[in-house]
C-alpha cells in the first residue's frame, strides 16, 4: 500500500511540476489541451503501476460441476460458469488463472455433496474418476477423436514362416496425407498412405524373417515430419511340424507332389495308397513305421491330419468311420479330396456341392483370403453350396467356394474339390502351390493346446502403470504361482470361473519381460514406454465416458445457482496507449512550430 | 601564420568523408557480391562463404578501377564553399602556405580561419552512408529472396552424390600406420597405366597388380594382410628398425581384406575388381533374316557397331554361303575382313558385301556373324544373320505341280553293271574296232566317275578332287608322265597349296550323320572306284576289272553294315496254375513299404533366423551372453562367405557385425539395423510352410463347449 502512496504522491508532484512548466512557457497556444496531456499522461503512468479493479457477479450452479479434460476444445468453454480440471496437465497449458485444480475427484465430490451433475468436456475421465460419479447425473461432450490410431490389432506371438499382420484404423484429421509404415530390421516392410480427413482401415503385412522375439515400428508420416512412432512387439516362434496320414484309394500326381513337398519340408508322413482289396502300398516318409492296415485310434493318435479321397472313405468299414469321427471331436483334422459328382462318403455328405452346367478346361484364379493366386487350370469344377456352420477357405475369382471347412467338435473337417494343384509345381510357381497346401493345412490340422493361456490387461501394459495378468490355469484347484521375472505375484482367483487366476504388478521397465506359471511354462510379454500408443487411450477413454454418459443420461436435475463475485482487472494496455498518445502529442507539439 | 585550426578542421573533414565513401564502397561491392554469390551458390555446388569473400573483393577491385577519382583537399574546399556561404568562396585560402598570400588574402583567410572551426560539419558523407546502406538492404533481401527460390534437383544431385561418394573412400587406417602407399597396376592391355592411392579399399581392373607399402610410426614384429578371412600374406619389411613393409598381389577376384598389425586386425577393406567386358558387338544393319529379291542389287549393307571397355583389338565377318538343297546342300566358309582397321574402344562399321564375289548365285543363302577380339583376347560374336537371294528358277519350274514326285532318270550306272559291262567289252574286244573299242572303255570311265561321284556325296564331297590317295595313286599308276606337284597346283592358289601341307580338322565333309567306320569304308570305295575309273579311261578295263570287283564288295559290305538286324525271339511265359486263377487270394502279396527319411545338415536359415532374433534383442538390452555370441558367430561366418563375393553389399554389415562379435565398441540401433538388413538379404525368400497351429482352450470348459457346439448342430 506504501508503495501506491509514493507512486501517487510523486506522480502528483510531477504533474504539477509538467502543469507549471507548461503554464510558463513563452508560447501559450494550445495551453490547455498541452495541459490536458500533461495529466493524461501523468495519470495513465500510474495506472500502469497500480491496476484498477472491479468486481463481476459470476453466477455459478452449485450442484453443477464442469470439468475440462486433456483434448478439450479451449473455445467450448461455458461461459460465466467456473470450470474445474483433474488433469494437472491442463494447468500447465497456460490458462491456469481460468481453470480450478481438482487433485482427486472422488474426494471432492464427497466433501461437495450438493454436485448433483457433472459435464465433462475433452477426452472424458479415467476410469477411476468414472467410477466416483456413478450416482451423478453425467453429460459427456467429447471431443474430437484425435488424428492418429484409435485401434489397432497384430499377433504377438507368431509362428514362424507365417505373416505378421497389423491391423488397424487411422484417423487423419490434418489436411496432408498421412504415410503408415511397418519398419523393421532395419527396412520399411509395408506402407500405408492415408488421404487428408480420411479414416481408413488399414493392413499391413510382412513375413518376418527370424525365430525369436523383435520389435517392428509403425510410423506415421506427414511430408517428413514423423507424427508418430509406435512399437509393434511380437514374438516368431517355431513349431512342431505337421503330422500327416494320407490314405488314398489310387496313386495319382496330386498325392505324389503333396508327398514329395512334404518330405521336403521334413514333414512326418504316412501315405497308404490301396493296390487290391486290402492291399496297401505304404510310405514311411520322415517316421517311423507303424502298421496301417486298420484305421484305429492308436493309429489315428500320432497325427494330426487325415488327407484322404472321398471313395477311401467310403471304403472304411463301419467300426473305422466311427473311430474316425471320434478323434476328429477330439482334434484330428480331416482333409477330403473330392473327385466325383456326389459325395460318397458320411464325412462329404455333410457338405453340399455339385457341379454347375458351365465351361469346361477354364483357368480359375483362386483366391486364399485376401491373396489371390496364379491361374490354374481345373476340368470340371465343383462348386460348394454355403450351408450354415461352414467356413469357406478357397474361392474362385467369381466367389464360388472350391476348398469348405466345418468345424466338427475340437477338429475340423475340410474338403477341397480342385483336383490338381501340382500344375502350380510344375509351372514353377512353388510359392502358390506352397502358399495353397500351408493355408489348407494349417486350418485343418489338429490345435493344440496351450501350455499357457493367459491375458494382459490392459492390452498395451505401460511402464509404471498397473498391469493385470489374467491365467487360466491348467492345473485346477490349485493356486496358481506367477512370476514375472523374478518377482513373485500374488494370484487371486476368479469369482466365476475358478480356474482363473489375477496376478497385479507395476512394470517399472519398458521392454520384454519373462513370465512363468507354476515354474515351467514360460513366455513373454512387452510394456510399452510411457507415452506410448496414446491415440488407442485416448479413443477408449472416449468411448468408455461415451458409454457411462448413454447409461446415465436422465432428467437433469433442477439447477440451484450460487452467484459469486470475481475480481478482474482492467488491461493495462489501455493505460499504455494512453500515456503513449499523450506523451507523443506533447512532444510534437514542441516541434510543430 | 598558418591556419592550423581550420587545417585540421578540413583535414578531418577530408578524413570523415574518405571513410565514409570506402564504407560505401565496401557495402555497394558487398550488396553485389552477396546477390552474385547467392545466384552461384544456387546453381552450384560451391560452398556461398567460399564464393562470397571472393567475390566482394573481386567487385571492389573493379567498382576501384571504374571509379578511381580520390579526393583532394582542392574538392573538399570546393565543396565547404559551395555548403557554407559564410566563408565567402575562400576556403581555399587557408590551406596555401601563408607566405604565399597577399595582404587581403591573408585578411580574408585569417576571417576564414576563426569562422570554419565553429562551422557544424556538413552531413553529406553520411548521407552517402545512408545510399550504401540502402544498396546492402536491397542485396540482402534479394539473396534472401533467391534462396526460397526451388533448387534445381540436377545441381543438388550432383553436388550430394560427390559428397556421398567422398565418405564412402574413407577408411580408418589403423593409428600405427604413419603413411601407406598403395600403387594399382592395371594390366597393360588396358592401357590405364599405375595409379596411386593412400586408402585400404581398392578398386581396381582384373588382374591390376597391386603394390602396398606401409610405414609404420613403430617398429613391428609382423604385418599380414588377412583375404577374405582366410587367406593370409605376409607383408615383408624393407628395412631394419622394420617400420617399412611391402607386398604385393595380382588381384583377380572381389572380396575384402584386412591388415594384422602383430595379431590385432584391423577394420575390413573392400576390393571391387572391375572385370573385363567382352567387346559388344551391335549390328544395325541388316535385319536378322532378308531376301534379296529378283533384280535388286546383290549385296548387303553391314552396320556394325563394336564396343569394349579397353579396347578392340580384331574383328571379322565369319560367312557360309551355302548353295543346293535337300541332300545336296554345300557350304562354303569364307573370312571377310572389315575394309577399315578396327581399334579404340569404339568403332562403328560399315562394310559393302558383295554377294557375287562371294560366289552366290540364286537360291543361295548366305550366314555371317560378326566376331570381335577385345585385347585382353576375349572373343564375342554376334548373332547369326542370313541374306538370301531368291531363286527365280525355283519359282519356274512346274515339277511341284506337274507331277506330285520328283522323278529323276537313272542317268549313272551301278558298280554291278559297270563290271558287267566292262566283262562284254573285254569279250567283245576282237569283234570292235579299236576306237570303238577305247571309246566305250571311255565311257565306262564316265559311267564310273558318275557313280564315284553319287557315292562321294554321301561323304560331302562336292568337288571332283577328294581325298590324296586317289591323287598318289593316280600319280603312281601314270609313270609315262613326269607329274610334278607345281604343275598341277595353279600358280597364286594358296588353298591349294594350303591342303597339302595343312592337317585338317572339322571338315564339312565330317560333319554327316554316318559313323566314322562307314565314312571309312565308304571313303575306301570311292577310291576304288576312282582306281577303275582311271583305268578305264587309260583305255585298259582289264586292269581296271580288280579294281571294280573290289569297289562293289565294299558297297556290299557297307549295304550289309548300315543295316540293324534283330534277331526272332520267342515269349517264354510262366505256366499258369488253373487252380489258383480267379480265386482272389492275396494272402500271399505283401505290402510294398517304402521308407525314407530326409535329414538336411544345413542349418544356415534357422541359424541367420535366431541371430537376427539377437540382435533384435541387443536393441532393448545392450548385452550379450555366450549363447548369443556363438549365435553371432554363425551368422558372422555366412556373412564373410557372402561378403568375399559382393563386398559392396555386405562388407559395411561384416564390419559391424566384428566388432558387435567382439564386444569392442558399443553399436547404436542403426548399425543393427544394417546388419539386420544384410542377414535378411542372405535368407532371401522365405516360402510359408504349415505349421500345427494353437489355440485350443485347455479348460474342460472349452472342452465341453466346442462339444455342446457339435452336437447342437446336428
Amino acid at each position: 500500500m506504501n508503495v501506491h502512496y509514493i507512486i501517487i504522491l510523486s506522480a502528483l508532484i510531477f504533474l504539477a511540476f509538467l502543469l507549471f512548466k507548461e503554464w510558463k512557457r513563452e508560447n501559450s497556444s494550445r495551453l490547455w489541451i498541452r495541459m490536458i496531456g500533461s495529466a493524461i499522461a501523468v495519470v495513465s503512468l500510474v495506472l500502469l503501476l497500480i491496476p484498477i479493479k472491479y468486481e463481476v457477479e459470476k453466477k455459478e450452479s452449485i450442484n453443477e460441476l464442469v470439468i475440462f479434460t486433456e483434448g478439450v476444445n479451449l473455445d467450448s468453454l461455458p461461459k460465466n460458469k467456473k470450470v474445474y480440471t483433474v488433469d494437472s496437465s491442463l494447468l500447465q497449458k497456460n490458462f491456469k488463472t481460468k481453470l480450478t485444480y481438482i487433485p482427486d475427484l472422488a474426494y471432492y465430490l464427497a466433501k461437495h455433496p450438493q454436485v448433483k451433475q457433472v459435464n465433462v468436456y475433452g477426452n472424458g475421465l479415467a476410469s477411476a474418476d468414472l467410477a466416483s460419479i456413478k450416482k451423478l447425473q453425467f453429460t459427456f461432450h467429447p471431443s474430437a477423436f484425435p488424428s492418429g490410431i484409435p485401434s489397432i490389432y497384430w499377433d504377438r506371438q507368431i509362428i514362424s514362416t507365417h505373416k505378421l499382420q497389423v491391423q488397424g484404423t487411422y484417423l487423419n484429421n490434418l489436411s496432408k496425407p498421412v504415410q503408415l509404415v511397418l519398419k523393421g530390421l532395419g527396412s520399411n516392410l509395408d506402407s500405408v498412405v492415408i488421404n487428408k480427413k480420411e479414416s481408413i482401415s488399414f493392413s499391413l503385412t510382412h513375413t518376418p524373417k527370424l525365430v525369436g522375439k523383435a520389435v517392428y515400428k509403425l510410423i506415421a508420416l506427414s511430408g517428413k515430419d514423423t507424427l508418430s512412432q509406435e512399437e509393434i512387439p511380437f514374438e516368431v516362434i517355431e513349431k512342431p511340424p505337421v503330422k500327416v496320414l494320407v490314405l488314398a484309394a489310387s496313386p495319382d500326381f496330386e498325392y505324389k507332389f503333396l508327398k514329395n513337398w512334404l518330405y521336403q519340408n521334413q514333414y512326418p508322413v504316412v501315405f497308404r495308397s490301396r493296390i487290391s482289396k486290402d492291399k496297401f502300398s505304404v510310405d514311411y516318409l520322415n517316421t517311423k513305421s507303424t502298421s496301417v492296415d486298420k484305421v484305429n485310434q492308436s493309429l489315428l493318435q500320432q497325427f494330426d491330419l487325415l488327407i484322404a479321397d472321398d471313395a477311401e472313405l467310403a471304403l472304411l468299414s463301419a467300426s473305422e468311420k466311427l473311430t474316425l469321427e471320434k478323434q476328429i471331436e477330439q482334434g484330428l483334422g480331416l482333409l477330403i479330396r473330392i473327385n466325383e459328382n456326389k459325395p460318397i462318403s458320411v464325412f462329404s455328405k455333410k457338405f453340399a456341392y455339385g457341379a454347375p452346367s458351365t465351361i469346361r478346361d477354364k483357368s480359375y484364379r483362386l483366391k486364399l483370403m485376401e491373396n489371390l493366386l496364379s491361374p490354374l487350370e481345373i476340368d470340371q469344377p465343383l462348386y460348394f453350396n454355403l450351408k450354415s456352420g461352414n467356413q469357406p477357405v478357397v474361392f474362385t475369382s467369381e466367389a464360388k467356394i472350391m476348398v469348405n471347412n466345418m468345424m466338427y467338435g475340437s477338429g475340423k473337417i475340410m474338403v477341397s474339390t480342385i483336383p490338381a494343384t501340382y500344375h502350380w509345381f510344375l509351372n514353377g510357381l512353388k510359392i502358390d502351390y506352397a502358399n495353397f497346401w500351408t493355408e489348407l493345412i494349417n486350418k485343418s490340422a489338429k490345435k493344440y493346446n496351450n501350455q499357457l493361456q493367459y491375458k494382459i490387461e490392459p492390452a498395451f501394459p505401460l511402464i509404471n502403470q498397473q498391469a493385470n495378468i489374467h491365467i487360466e490355469n491348467p492345473e485346477a484347484g490349485n493356486p496358481v504361482s506367477i512370476l514375472v521375472d523374478s518377482l513373485v505375484l500374488a494370484p487371486l482367483q476368479n469369482k466365476y470361473m475358478p480356474f482363473v487366476w489375477k496376478g497385479t504388478f507395476w512394470p517399472q521397465q519398458k521392454g520384454w519381460h519373462s513370465l512363468k506359471v507354476n515354474q515351467q511354462s514360460a513366455t513373454s510379454f512387452y510394456v510399452f514406454g510411457e507415452n506410448s500408443w496414446s491415440s488407442i487411450r485416448d479413443a477408449d477413454k472416449i468411448k468408455a465416458n461415451l458409454q457411462i454418459a448413454k447409461v446415465q443420461l436422465q432428467k437433469p436435475a433442477e439447477l440451484l445457482e450460487k452467484s459469486e463475485k470475481e475480481k478482474r482487472e482492467v488491461s493495462k494496455w489501455w493505460f499504455f496507449f494512453l500515456f503513449l498518445m499523450s506523451a507523443g502529442y506533447l512532444w510534437a507539439e514542441g516541434r510543430m512550430d | 601564420m598558418e591556419f592550423i585550426e581550420s587545417k585540421k578542421w578540413i583535414d578531418n573533414f577530408k578524413r570523415k568523408w574518405l571513410i565514409f565513401s570506402l564504407l560505401r564502397l565496401l557495402m555497394l561491392s558487398g550488396a553485389i557480391a552477396l546477390v552474385g554469390a547467392t545466384l552461384i551458390s544456387h546453381f552450384s555446388s560451391i560452398s556461398f562463404l567460399l564464393i562470397l569473400p571472393i567475390l566482394w573483393l573481386i567487385v571492389l577491385v573493379f567498382l576501384w578501377i571504374i571509379n578511381p577519382k580520390g579526393i583532394e583537399i582542392k574538392d573538399i574546399s570546393t565543396y565547404l564553399d559551395q555548403q557554407f556561404p559564410v566563408l565567402e568562396e575562400s576556403s581555399a585560402l587557408v590551406l596555401q602556405p601563408s607566405n604565399s598570400l597577399s595582404f587581403l588574402q591573408k585578411l580574408q583567410a585569417s576571417k576564414v580561419n576563426e569562422l570554419l572551426p565553429q562551422l557544424a560539419q556538413p552531413k553529406e558523407p553520411i548521407s552517402k552512408l545512408k545510399s550504401g546502406f540502402l544498396f546492402l538492404f536491397i542485396g540482402l533481401s534479394i539473396s534472401f529472396l533467391m534462396t526460397k527460390l526451388p533448387v534445381k534437383s540436377e545441381f543438388m544431385d550432383t553436388g550430394s552424390s560427390a559428397s556421398a561418394k567422398a565418405k564412402l573412400l574413407t577408411d580408418s587406417i589403423p593409428s600405427e600406420i604413419e603413411r601407406l602407399s598403395v600403387q594399382i597396376l592395371a594390366p597393360a592391355y588396358t592401357k590405364l597405366g599405375s595409379r596411386n592411392q593412400n586408402q585400404f579399399t581398392l578398386k581396381v581392373p582384373i588382374g591390376a597388380t597391386v603394390n602396398w607399402k606401409i610405414t609404420t610410426n613403430q617398429s613391428v614384429k609382423e604385418i599380414n594382410f588377412i583375404f577374405n578371412d582366410s587367406q593370409v600374406i605376409g607383408l615383408k619389411p624393407l628395412n631394419k628398425e622394420k617400420t617399412e613393409w611391402a607386398t604385393q598381389k595380382i588381384l583377380k577376384q572381389t572380396g575384402f581384406y584386412q591388415v594384422e598389425l602383430d595379431g590385432k586386425r584391423s577394420d575390413l577393406y573392400e576390393i571391387a575388381v572391375v572385370l573385363d567386358l567382352p567387346v559388344a558387338i551391335k549390328v544395325n544393319k541388316p535385319a536378322q533374316q532378308s531376301v534379296i529379291d529378283f533384280g535388286q542389287p546383290q549385296q548387303v549393307n553391314l552396320q556394325v557397331l563394336l564396343t569394349d571397355d579397353y579396347g578392340i583389338s580384331d574383328a571379322f565377318i565369319a560367312a557360309t554361303v551355302t548353295s543346293g538343297k535337300g541332300e545336296g546342300v554345300s557350304f562354303k566358309e569364307q573370312k571377310i575382313a572389315f575394309n577399315k582397321a578396327v581399334s579404340g574402344k569404339q568403332q562403328a562399321l560399315n562394310q559393302l558385301i558383295n554377294l557375287r564375289a562371294l560366289g552366290m548365285k540364286p537360291g543361295d543363302e548366305l550366314y555371317f556373324y560378326v566376331k570381335a577380339k577385345d585385347n585382353f583376347g576375349q572373343e564375342s560374336r554376334s548373332d547369326i544373320y542370313i541374306v538370301s537371294i531368291q531363286d527365280t528358277s525355283e519359282l519356274m519350274s512346274l515339277t511341284g505341280l506337274a507331277s506330285g514326285v520328283n522323278l529323276v532318270p537313272e542317268y549313272f550306272r551301278s558298280q554291278r553293271q559297270i563290271i558287267i559291262d566292262t566283262e562284254k567289252l573285254l569279250k567283245e574286244k576282237a569283234s570292235i574296232t579299236d576306237t570303238e573299242f577305247k571309246n566305250r572303255s571311255n565311257n565306262l570311265g564316265i559311267d564310273q566317275k558318275l557313280l564315284r561321284l553319287r557315292y562321294g556325296k554321301f561323304l560331302g564331297e562336292e568337288s571332283e578332287t577328294y581325298g590324296a590317295e586317289g591323287k598318289v595313286e593316280e600319280h603312281s599308276a601314270d609313270d609315262g608322265h613326269n607329274h610334278s606337284k607345281e604343275e598341277n597346283v595353279k600358280f597364286g592358289d594358296v588353298q591349294a597349296l594350303m591342303d597339302e601341307y595343312a592337317h585338317k580338322h572339322d571338315n564339312a565333309e565330317d560333319a554327316g550323320f554316318f559313323e566314322p567306320e562307314l565314312k571309312s569304308k565308304l571313303k575306301a570305295t570311292l577310291t576304288e572306284m576312282w582306281s577303275a575309273e582311271l583305268r578305264l579311261r587309260t583305255y585298259k578295263p582289264q586292269e581296271a576289272l580288280p579294281f571294280e570287283y573290289k569297289a562293289l564288295r565294299l558297297l556290299k559290305d557297307l549295304q550289309q553294315s548300315s543295316r540293324a538286324y534283330v534277331a526272332k525271339t520267342t515269349v517264354k511265359t510262366s505256366p499258369l496254375k488253373d487252380e489258383k486263377r480267379l480265386t482272389g487270394e492275396l494272402d500271399k502279396i505283401t505290402n510294398p513299404v517304402n521308407n525314407a527319411m530326409l535329414i538336411t545338415t544345413d542349418q544356415k536359415a534357422a541359424n541367420l533366423k535366431k541371430a537376427i532374433a539377437v540382435l533384435e534383442q541387443l536393441k532393448q538390452k545392450p548385452q550379450l551372453s555366450v549363447i548369443d555370441k556363438r549365435m553371432l558367430n554363425t551368422a558372422q561366418i555366412e556373412l564373410i562367405t557372402a561378403a568375399s563375393k559382393s563386398p559392396s553389399a555386405y562388407l559395411p554389415a561384416l564390419k559391424l557385425m566384428k566388432k558387435t562379435v567382439n564386444g569392442e565398441v558399443k553399436i547404436n540401433n542403426s548399425e543393427i539395423d544394417l546388419i539386420e538388413n544384410a542377414l535378411q538379404k542372405l535368407l532371401g525368400n522365405v516360402q510359408p510352410l504349415p505349421q500345427a497351429g494353437s489355440g485350443v482352450a485347455a479348460s474342460s470348459l472349452g472342452k465341453s463347449y466346442f462339444q455342446n457346439l457339435k452336437n447342437g448342430k446336428q
